[in-house]
Order: C-alpha cells, then structure tokens, then sequence
C-alpha cells in the first residue's frame, strides 16, 4: 500500500494540470506546492515587488531570504536572492507563473520541433529535434485552448501552425497600437494578427471578464479572467476529493529503491520533514527546480541523482533572449486599455537571412508590449541620450508615455550543453537542501538571431511611423532561463543525450517523471506556457493510462 | 534615521530631480517618506550610505557656496548636483545616481510607496490602473 498514487511536486503550469488530470482520472493525488496558496487579490499591486518589476522583491515566493541560488559569472562566483535578475526565478505560489503572467497562448510552429534537421547544429551547441512532431503536439494544444479558453482569432494564422478547429473565446477589440502597426505591417507585407491570450475576453469557465485593466502582466487579476492552472484543473482536481494540495511544502527528495522504483518523496512542511509514499512521482517544479531535485534525489544505483547517468540532468538551460525595440510616435498611440499585446507577427520565426546572406538560426515573434507600469516605462524606456534628472526628464515622460510603442518577442535560444543547473557544494537554504548553482551561457547563435530580430523590430516601427526608434546597447552573450526556463530535462530517446523518454518517464526508472518546461528540447520563438500545458495533458494522460 | 539637515538636503535635492512645474515634485509628493520606508524595509544595510552621502552633498554645497543645499536657488543646487554626478571621485558619481533612481522611483511608482501622493504622476503622464475599488493609497503626509 502506499500513501497516494501520484505525488506531483509542483502546481505552475504543468504540475497544476498534471494533478487535475489524474484525479479527475481515478488517482489519488498529493500535490506538493513550495509556494503559498493565494487569491489574486492577495497578491501584492506594489508597482516595484512585482513580477514584471522585481526592484525590491517579488509579490508571491519564494521568500527574498532563505532560498540563495550561487550564480558563476566568468571567474565571479556570487550568490543571488530570488528577484536578483541572475537568480532565473519564476513565481512560487499555487498556480506557479500562471497566477501572475502575461498569458500569452502561443502554439510552437512545426519547424520548432526539428530545429537541427531545419537548421543543422552549430558548432558548440546542443540543437536537436524534440522526440515527437507536432502533429503529435496538436491535439494537446487544441485540448489546452479550449478545456482552459484562449483568446484568439486563427484568421490569419494558418501560415503559423495548421490547427483543427479557432479558438474557443474572440481575441480583445482593437487597440490603437494595433492600428498603428498594422499600418507598419501593411507596408512591409507582414502577415499579423490578435495576440492569443489564456484570458477570458467572454465570461467563460464560470469566471468573469478580462476588464481591461492597466495591471495585468506580473500581477493577480482583479476579476480573475486570467485563466491559470489554479483556477482551472485544480479546482476541477479539488473538487473529485481525490486531490490533496500542501501548499508550503518544499519536496527534498524523490526516494528510489535501488533499482527502478520511486518509492515516494522527502520533503519539508511546517517545520518538520516528512515523507510521503507513491506509485508514481512527478516534478513539475519548473526547469531548474526539478534538475535540482533530481540531482538531490541520489541513491543506489542513481549516483549522480535521478536520470543522471549520463551527466545530462541541468544542461541546456533555455529561456528566451527577449529583443526588439521602442518608437516614439508623434500621435498619442497609447488609450491604457490592457493586456496591452494586441498585434504580432510570426513572420520572423522561421527562414531569416542576415544582410550578409547567412542563414539565422531561428527567429521570434514580435508583438506590442503589455500597458507599462510608469516606474518600470522611467526605468527602461528612456532614449540614449535623455537627461534621467531635471524638467526635461519629467517632461519626457509625459510626452512620451502616450507616444510610445515597445516591440519586442522571445527570440529562440539556441541551446548550450554549458549552460546548465547543477547543485552548490556549500551553500544551503532555508530547510538546509542544497541550492542552485548556474554556470555557462546561451550559443553565440542567439545573440546573432537575436541582433537579426531586433532590427525587424525597428524596421517595422520606422514602417508604422515612429520619428525615433532606438534599441538597448549591444546584445551580450549570457545565460538565459527565467520565466521561460527550459531544456534542463530534456526529452529524447536516447538516455545519452537526454533525461527522460516522449513522455517525461526519468531514464533510468519506470515511475519518476517530469513534467515542465525542462522537458523542451528547444523553446520555440514563443511563449512556452501553452506548450508546456499541452504537455502537461498529453503526459498527464499517458500517466492515468499506463502507470 | 535622518537628522533635520539631512532630511532637508534629500527633499532639496528630490525637488531638483523631479522639479516643479504644472505638477509637483517630488519632494512635494513624499520622496523623502518613501527613501525613508525604503531604507528601513529593503535597505537597512545602506543607512549610513545614505546618511553620508547626503552629508557630503551638503558639504559640497557648502565648499561651493558657503551655504547649505537646502539654502541654495534652484540653479545653484543644479550646479552642485551636477558636479556630484561628474565627480571624480567614484563614490559621489555612484550616490548621486543611486539618489536620482530612488527618487524617481518615488515619484512614479504606486502611491502606498510613500511618493506620488494622490498619484499625481500617473495623472500627468496618463496612466490609469483601470482596476475599480483600487484605490492607490498615500501614506502619512510629510508636510512638505
């Protein structure tokens, strides 16, 4: 006998889908959340502790003290609190980042899933084709979009990944910005459409609206529109009674017994250290947690942690390199009406040739920015040159606020076998487990497709009518993960180049699984929050069949 | 904590850096309520940077002009300030840009910060949270 089925470790975009799943499907199920359970109103509207502008702290966990990640920087070694930008954090609260995010629902194209045969594998990088196609990817999508509701109108985008069927909500009513560049786009023949968003533009699932508000991005939503893991799969998983949630429970380790088989999960709850039994076990604490936990999770047989054999656990951390560019307009191009995202391109993903005729290893999608908090438009939206102090400072400010437009996307990191999560010899956290240590970079290859779609950016600003346009200063060679985090558990089918099987299943075990953005290979020119959705569904699924 | 001198040079200076015009000041909105809360909530282990960083603000003024820099008109305490921000010593160039952006952030950051009092920067550049019930709250009033 044991305790539980399923203990899934995690309740952020994955693991709150994954726990839903199975115990709609008959499993019993503990749900472990380092996180506190909050309501979005409980979530703090401090304009400087958010997750959009993190200057002093975050507004859901992990707590700014206690939870260090060491942090390699060339020969610097320095250890970093969760809202210091080298710490790669993603929002710790039940619900994960999908409480608090920007919501944009965006599908990988198919060339995304065979970046290596498509584009060849630079040297030095680790490129390769995820294990499964998209025609295997669809019908998880189409089941996110409408179990969870995007908003969206596929007029437009077939060119961008075929689909079976629209979206089940209409997308968000004309912006002024979206008029503005869809002038630009005309002009250069880019095909564009509405930005797809996990919001509710209709009262949809039993909640409300999207109201529009000026605060979306980084915050709790005032009518709860913004559809999450939190307000959808757990509650249905919740409300079965075969679903147990421990919100500020922090799991240490995943227990093996020496040969195949996860016995259950140490972790730390309310002061004391406890253990729970399973069937099965599943981390979706978010890439570079679950590379954590797997490299915690050392025993007989799994000397170098979990699926580790082979020295793949931690490597390739993604994330996105997020470029583009600000135009100030001379018309008023701002009516504060939120998200703010209204208008994209996918023509820059795929297929890009730098002026020199060399081929760019993947692209991104472009799109306007979410409403800018005014702290965080003082910080980052000054143009070389301005006085940061003074009337002419204050008066920037207010001429510019209304005439700006920021364009900017996720350009595709192309992955490095060096950059990677590994645990720290000495330093320990608040329930003494060893902590995060990040070394390495991104490839070269992502500041060069990076470089390439900031210009689009600027072209199609200057095409939209912008009498200045300008960019951040040369793109540096860093290490890339943060909200986007991915490709520390990569799948694959080979246990020497990978971490787990097509289906999140730990090499190396018959019942430990991951399931997060780790997985991912590659982490497209896009959002990944619905990807890893899908995922979630697809494997969730498997999991209830199979195990 | 702040003595009465220091307190007079960060407001003196916040009313350079967001000066007054058809909307007001920072200092005039709460700057030197929010650096205050800042410090002792965030910052605790830079008190004494500040402190003595604002001293040496005050005894450049008073090396310059024999008075301090709360006394000074407005250009006289642009000069001063703008030799902070091109000193040749490292310490005064990295205070002075410390100083502007928690003023900044004073100014355009949410009103429960302690700075942008009745959120009179979010009206002046047209910003609006559009949330109904959410009402930015000011915090104490400091007078000036």
């Amino acid at each position: 006998m044991t305790d539980y089925d399923v203990i899934v470790i995690g309740s952020g975009a994955a693991g709150g889908i994954v726990a839903g799943v199975l115990a709609e499907a008959g499993k019993s199920v503990l749900l472990l959340e380092r996180g506190q359970r909050l309501t979005p109103a409980e979530v703090s509207r401090d304009h400087l502790r958010n997750h959009r502008l993190s200057t002093y702290g975050h507004n859901t966990g992990p707590a700014i003290d206690g939870n260090p990640r060491v942090v390699e920087e060339g020969e610097r070694i320095q250890t970093y609190r969760p809202h210091e930008p080298p710490y790669q954090n993603n929002a710790m609260t039940v619900g994960g980042g999908t409480l608090v995010y920007g919501a944009q629902a965006w599908r990988f194209m198919p060339d995304d899933f065979r970046m290596a045969t498509r584009y060849g594998v630079p040297a030095g990088s680790s490129l390769s084709d995820w294990p499964i196609d998209y025609s295997e990817m669809e019908p998880w999508y189409d089941r996110a979009e409408w179990e969870l509701g995007v908003s969206g109108d596929a007029t437009g985008m077939a060119h961008v990944a075929p689909r079976q069927r629209s979206f089940p909500l209409p997308p968000h009513d004309d912006t002024i910005q979206r008029r503005v560049l869809r002038r630009g786009a005309d002009a250069l023949g880019l095909r564009t459409h509405p930005v797809p968003l996990l919001i509710n533009m209709q009262p949809f699932n039993g909640r409300q609206a999207c109201i529009r508000c000026g605060m979306c991005v980084g915050f709790g939503c005032p009518t709860d529109a913004k559809t999450g893991s939190q307000n959808t799969l757990l509650l249905r998983g919740l409300a079965t009674g075969r679903l147990r949630l421990i919100d500020q429970a922090q799991a240490e380790q995943i227990m093996v017994d020496g040969r195949r088989r996860a016995r259950g999960v140490w972790f730390h709850h309310a002061g004391r250290r406890e253990f729970a039994s399973a069937k099965v076990v599943v981390s979706s604490s978010g890439a570079i947690e679950s590379a954590r936990l797997l490299l915690l999770s050392r025993g007989p047989g799994h000397e170098a942690g979990l699926g580790n054999a082979h020295d793949q656990v931690g490597r390739h951390l993604q994330g996105h390199y997020y470029n583009g560019a600000q135009g100030l307009f001379e018309e008023v191009v701002h009516d504060g009406i939120g998200p703010g995202p209204a208008i994209a391109t996918c023509d820059y993903n795929h297929g890009n040739i730098d002026e020199t005729g060399r081929a760019i290893v993947g692209g991104g999608m472009l799109a306007n920015e979410f409403v800018k908090l005014p702290a965080l438009f003082n910080k980052f939206s000054y143009p070389p040159g301005m006085p940061r102090w003074g009337l002419a400072a204050k008066r920037y400010m207010r001429d510019a606020y209304p005439r700006l437009i920021q364009l900017q996307g996720p350009v595709q990191d192309i992955p490095s076998p060096t950059a990677r999560v590994t645990l720290d010899p000495e330093v320990r956290d608040a329930n003494g487990i060893p902590v995060v240590r990040l070394s390495g970079t991104t490839h070269p290859e992502t500041v060069r497709t990076a470089t390439f779609i900031r210009q689009r950016a600027v072209d199609w600003l200057h095409a939209s009518g912008a009498s200045r346009v300008w960019t951040a200063g040369p793109i540096p060679l860093v290490l890339s993960g943060g909200q986007h985090q991915a490709g520390t558990c990569r799948m694959g089918n080979d246990p020497r180049t990978s971490v787990t099987d097509s289906y999140g299943r730990v090499h190396g075990t018959d019942n430990v699984f991951v399931v997060d953005g780790g997985l991912h290979v590659t982490n497209g020119g896009f959002n990944p929050v619905l990807t890893i959705m899908a995922l979630a569904f697809r494997n969730a699924d498997w999991i209830a069949r199979h195990v | 904590m702040l003595n009465v001198s220091q307190e007079a040079v960060l407001r003196a200076a916040a009313n350079r850096i967001v000066p007054a015009d058809e909307y007001p000041s920072a200092g005039q909105v709460g700057a030197v309520i929010y650096v205050q809360r800042l410090l002792d909530r965030d910052l605790p282990h830079r008190w004494t940077e500040l402190t003595e960083g604002l001293d040496r603000l005050d005894l450049a003024a008073r090396v310059a002009n024999q008075t301090d820099f709360a006394e000074l008109s407005s250009d006289r305490q642009d000069a001063v300030l703008v030799q902070q921000e091109n000193s040749p010593h490292a310490d005064d160039r990295a205070f002075f840009g410390w100083l502007v952006e928690m003023v900044l952030e004073s100014y355009y950051a949410d009103p429960a910060n302690g700075g942008n009092r009745g959120a009179v920067s979010w009206a002046m550049i047209g910003y609006d949270p559009r949330i109904p019930g959410y009402e930015p709250t000011d915090i104490a009033q400091d007078g000036q």
